[in-house]
């Protein structure tokens, strides 16, 4: 089930690769609304109450190295993987226009992400996750390479050399990982159930937790290991800053999520402070970046910083409230940063310009878009009743027991979340209709339309009922938070203070 | 004299001989426009001793030749290696050659020739037969790299590698001399009892020590480590690509096998200094490779970096062998798969830059490659995939094979080197990247010229590059079996 769901996009990606020109709009449409049939399963499918990892497929791939083709989901990962499934058909759709040349590597090479992607949020092999985690980095740099924008060389290799910096320092901790469970096992195996069961010394951890979160934090990307993504982002094209934003830097949420913090509960305890310290200055920093810019993509790419760091203090809050809302704002961050991303390619392919100052007035012109952005805007700022809210309110919830001082820091910046998104948008639709290059703007076309309207939906449903995603979330988060108990008894979450309860782990 | 065994046991290479033979004397008498038929005779005769070889591989390890040659899985495999990078370098060679003007049949008699040094220094037993299949190789090479002998690069480089390739190999007789004015033997088994035996205590430690050092410098030399990396990249440079690509592979894959068992069977458990030497020279080799490359324009010269930084990674490999066990040693069959992903990877990259050559001469600046995914769309993948491979990026065999030397040096306790390695081979990862920013995203209309052959051979490189790394396990068992006899 899961293999298929991860190996039918390459399928199709080859597919797409072989057929004529003229079919891969159509034949890469059909591939990624299959694989979101497919993967409709597994939501249905998913017991909430079972068994921690589910759909789980096993097998030897490697022997001599003790590789097993190991895959399986939780909640998390699979709420992740259908962000991925949803996403990709309305990336191809918005791919229809605005991808100049070369439509056969654009689609066939989206699809081959998105099959990267899923392989990564299923595998529990940590052989088979670096396989996939670095399987990523190949289609997006040619993503943004070849169909980017001016700078487009130097953003893909900026965002290619820092995402591999990490990832091998990443290997070589995971590969000391993978002797230390030798050396105590006697097995060799790289199986992430497996290496879970080991007792690493404390100074080991905190090396090898360093170098695993060194890559996941370039992924995030946390603050001060953020400088690549405003790049990537503005080179992309449309559909790449979709994928990167919607689906990418949930990899690096992810990566800690199922690898760097259960491997290394000591260090996490260690390096709490520090990494709530830099989440909370990425959530304040990103926004007041994004305050200040001029480009309306530049500003959506800051905004990530922002509310990744969100994710990252809800991660490391260690209690459920925080992990849950954590997850949540990875979803729910993918929809509206997304769509936002999907607007402005919209207003790109348009204009030519994401210079916030050459538009004004938009909503006489473009009424149906300028709905359409009102409502992705109200998503982001987290307005009550609309997805960003749940999350963002359960990170703080969960973070505040136990940090409150910054908690109360990071709050700032739902504040100024609001204010840059809403100036934004207030000098974008409102006012009066000053450049005359936008009197004559279409608005939405049926097939945006058609692209949009998902996002929509779902921006409304996760913020109104979100309940059945939080259903299949909340145990597998119980169970990661569980973990950290175990290991501490409990002490970090009766200590309500930002450092003290850190450092009473017992080393 | 040598019994009808030693003769079989040397087959592979005796076959190499007499084709050779044939190649020459067919130089003199055949019409110059048949000659091109010479590459099809120098394909069949690798092939065929690459197949006595596998049908050595079965058989029980047997001392060849009073001991001079060792005929063992490891020796063998190496072999396989050197032969499979033979035959790589001959599949692309008939066109390459003719558009560069040069129809000789000598080519690949001294491509036979090399290969045969190369098959037998990966097997020699003795200090003699190392160095004889080493001057067997080298003066090979030495010609080859000269081929062009109108472009003063080629001239050069020739020029340049003999003088210091022959500096180098007196050196090492040097030693070698050293070492049996201490021991009193040039046989490696005979030097390694004689450290595990009693033996008084004198003179000979100096010696030894002098000797193993003197040893090391020309091995160090061979496969191209820092400091006596200086002359591969002219050497590269000037050279024909196609002996470009055997010189990086093969005399690579026979070196680091010779050296593997000097360093494995004498100096490695006995004279424990000598591994911080090569814990030292692993670490520089893969930092001044990996930086070097990072500032060639010249995709030859970018290579031959790479190449150096590449005896780096294997160099950690064996300074991590030194310690612990032969026969399941994960360092000596991380060696071998590395040699052989390396083999696949280097070939098919220099298959691909020997396509812009023309008129007579190369072209192998980056700029040469602008626009190649739109108009040979096969052959930019296929340079792609060779350069992701030797980034080691997965799925690619390079990327198992680099899991496999990391995971060597972790095992043996070198945390440190892997990291200088990780650190090295991510600002690597910059130069392997820009040729595919030339090939895809820039517009540029440099011609190109590809034979099938030359395509055979990047689709086999190309293949056994994805295969090998999707599919690791059946060469992985290979590679661990390979050391099973190894030193009796």
């Amino acid at each position: 089930m899961l293999s298929l769901v991860t190996f039918l996009p390459f399928v199709g990606a080859l597919l797409v690769a072989i057929l004529p020109q003229g079919v891969a709009k159509m034949a890469s449409l059909g591939v990624s609304l299959l694989v979101l049939a497919v993967s409709l399963p597994l939501w249905f499918g998913y017991d909430p109450a079972g068994a921690n990892f589910q759909f789980v497929e096993n097998m030897p791939w490697i022997d001599a190295f003790g590789v097993s083709y190991h895959m399986g989901i939780d909640g998390v990962s699979l709420l992740l993987i259908l962000l991925t499934t949803v996403l990709t058909p309305i990336i191809v759709l918005a791919g229809f226009s605005g991808v100049e040349h070369g439509h056969r590597g654009y689609f066939a090479l989206m699809l081959a992400l998105e099959g990267a992607m899923i392989g990564t949020f299923c595998a529990l092999d940590t052989f088979v996750f670096y396989v996939f985690w670095e399987l990523v980095l190949i289609p997006m740099y040619f993503l943004i390479g070849i169909w980017g924008g001016q700078r487009r060389i130097y953003a893909t290799v900026k965002f290619f050399i820092y995402t591999v910096v990490g990832s091998l320092l990443m290997l070589v901790a995971f590969i000391a990982l993978y002797h230390w469970q030798y050396t105590q096992t006697g097995v060799w195996s790289t199986d992430l159930e497996t290496l879970l069961k080991l007792h690493i010394p404390y100074s080991a951890q905190l090396w090898m937790f360093l170098c695993f979160a060194l890559a996941f934090a370039i992924k995030v990307p946390m603050f001060p290991f953020h400088t690549w993504l405003p790049d990537a982002h503005v080179e992309a094209p449309t559909g790449g800053s979709v994928v990167l934003a919607g689906v990418m830097l949930k990899m690096g949420t992810y990566g800690f999520y199922r690898f760097a913090m259960p491997l290394f509960p000591d260090a996490v305890v260690t390096f709490g402070p520090a990494m709530i310290g830099l989440a909370v200055i990425g959530i304040v920093y990103g926004a007041l970046v994004a305050m200040v810019q001029d480009d309306v993509k530049k500003l959506v790419a800051y905004s990530s910083v922002s509310h990744l760091g969100y994710c990252m203090l809800g991660l490391f809050a260690l209690n459920a409230q925080g992990v849950s809302g954590s997850v949540f704002q990875m979803i729910n961050h993918g929809i509206s940063t997304g769509a936002l991303f999907l607007l402005v390619g919209v207003l790109y392919e348009r204009r030519h310009t994401r210079m916030i100052a050459e538009y004004g007035g938009l909503a006489k012109v473009v009424p149906k878009f300028a709905f359409v952005f009102m409502v992705v805007t109200f998503s982001s700022i987290g307005l009550p009743g609309l997805n960003g809210f749940v999350g963002e309110f359960l990170v703080l919830l969960g973070a505040f027991q136990f940090a409150p001082v910054p908690t109360a820091i990071a709050v700032s910046g739902v504040i100024f979340g609001a204010t840059y998104m809403l100036w934004c948008f207030q000098r974008m639709v409102f006012g009066p209709l000053q450049n005359a290059a936008n009197a004559e703007l279409k608005d939405l076309v049926p097939r945006e339309m058609a692209y949009l309207a998902p996002l929509l939906v779902a921006i409304v449903l996760l913020g109104v009922y979100p309940q059945p995603f939080l259903d299949r979330i909340n145990p597998s988060v119980n169970r990661f938070v569980a973990r950290f108990a175990e290991h501490y008894d409990g002490t970090p979450y009766k200590h309500a203070g930002p450092v003290p309860g850190w450092i009473a782990g017992n080393h | 004299m040598p019994t009808f065994n030693d003769l079989w046991l040397v087959s592979p290479s005796l076959l190499l001989f007499f084709g050779a033979l044939v190649i020459m004397l067919a130089e003199a008498i055949v019409r110059p426009a048949s000659k091109s038929g010479f590459s099809a005779i120098a394909m069949v005769v690798l092939f065929a001793s690459a197949g006595l070889t596998a049908s050595l591989y079965g058989s029980d390890p047997a001392s060849a030749f009073g001991g001079m040659l060792r005929v063992d899985k490891f020796g063998l495999f190496s072999q396989l290696i050197c032969l499979i990078a033979g035959m790589l370098a001959v599949s692309f060679s008939n066109d390459y050659l003719e558009r560069l003007g040069l129809r000789v049949g000598e080519y690949y008699a001294l491509v036979l020739f090399g290969v045969m040094g190369m098959g037998l220094m990966a097997q020699a037993n003795d200090l003699i037969m190392v160095f004889v299949s080493l001057e067997v190789m080298s003066i090979s090479m030495y010609i080859l790299c000269a081929l062009k002998r109108a472009d003063p690069r080629s001239v050069e480089a020739g020029f340049k590698y003999f003088i210091l390739g022959a500096f180098s190999s007196g050196l090492m007789l040097y030693g070698i001399s050293f070492l049996y004015g201490g021991v009193g033997t040039t046989s490696l088994p005979g030097i390694s009892a004689y450290f595990m035996g009693p033996h008084a205590p004198g003179q000979e430690g100096v010696l030894v020590a002098i000797g193993g050092a003197l040893l090391i410098t020309g091995f160090g030399f061979k496969v191209a480590s820092v400091p006596f990396h200086m002359w591969a990249p002219d050497v590269y440079q000037g050279a024909p690509i196609t002996v470009t690509s055997l010189m990086a592979s093969g005399v690579k894959a026979a070196s680091f096998a010779a050296f593997a068992r000097f360093v494995f069977g004498v100096v490695g458990a006995h004279v424990s200094g000598f591994t911080g030497v090569l814990w030292w020279m692993a670490a520089l080799t893969m930092v001044v490779g990996n930086l070097g490359a990072l500032a060639q324009r010249d995709l030859k010269r970018m290579l031959a970096y790479s190449s150096i930084a590449h005896a780096g990674y294997l160099l950690m490999a064996l300074s991590a062998a030194a310690e612990g066990s032969a026969r399941a040693n994960p360092a000596l069959a991380s060696l071998l798969y590395y040699l052989l992903a390396y083999t696949f990877m280097n070939a098919g990259a220099f298959i691909v830059l020997a396509a812009f050559t023309r008129d007579g001469a190369d072209n192998t600046d980056i700029d040469a490659l602008a626009g190649l995914g739109k108009r040979k769309p096969w052959l930019a993948a296929g340079l792609s995939l060779c350069l992701l491979s030797m980034a080691g990026i997965p799925p690619t065999m390079g990327f198992v094979g680099k899991f496999y030397l990391f995971s060597a040096a972790i095992q043996s306790g070198n945390v440190g080197l892997a990291i200088v390695g990780a650190l090295a081979a991510a600002s690597g990862v910059y130069y392997y990247l820009r040729p595919m920013v030339y090939m895809y995203m820039k517009d540029g209309h440099a011609e190109t010229e590809s034979s099938p052959a030359a395509y055979a051979g990047l689709a086999v490189s190309g293949f056994a590059l994805l295969a090998f790394g999707l599919i690791p396990g059946p060469m992985l068992a290979v590679a661990q079996q390979s050391l099973q006899s190894l030193f009796g």
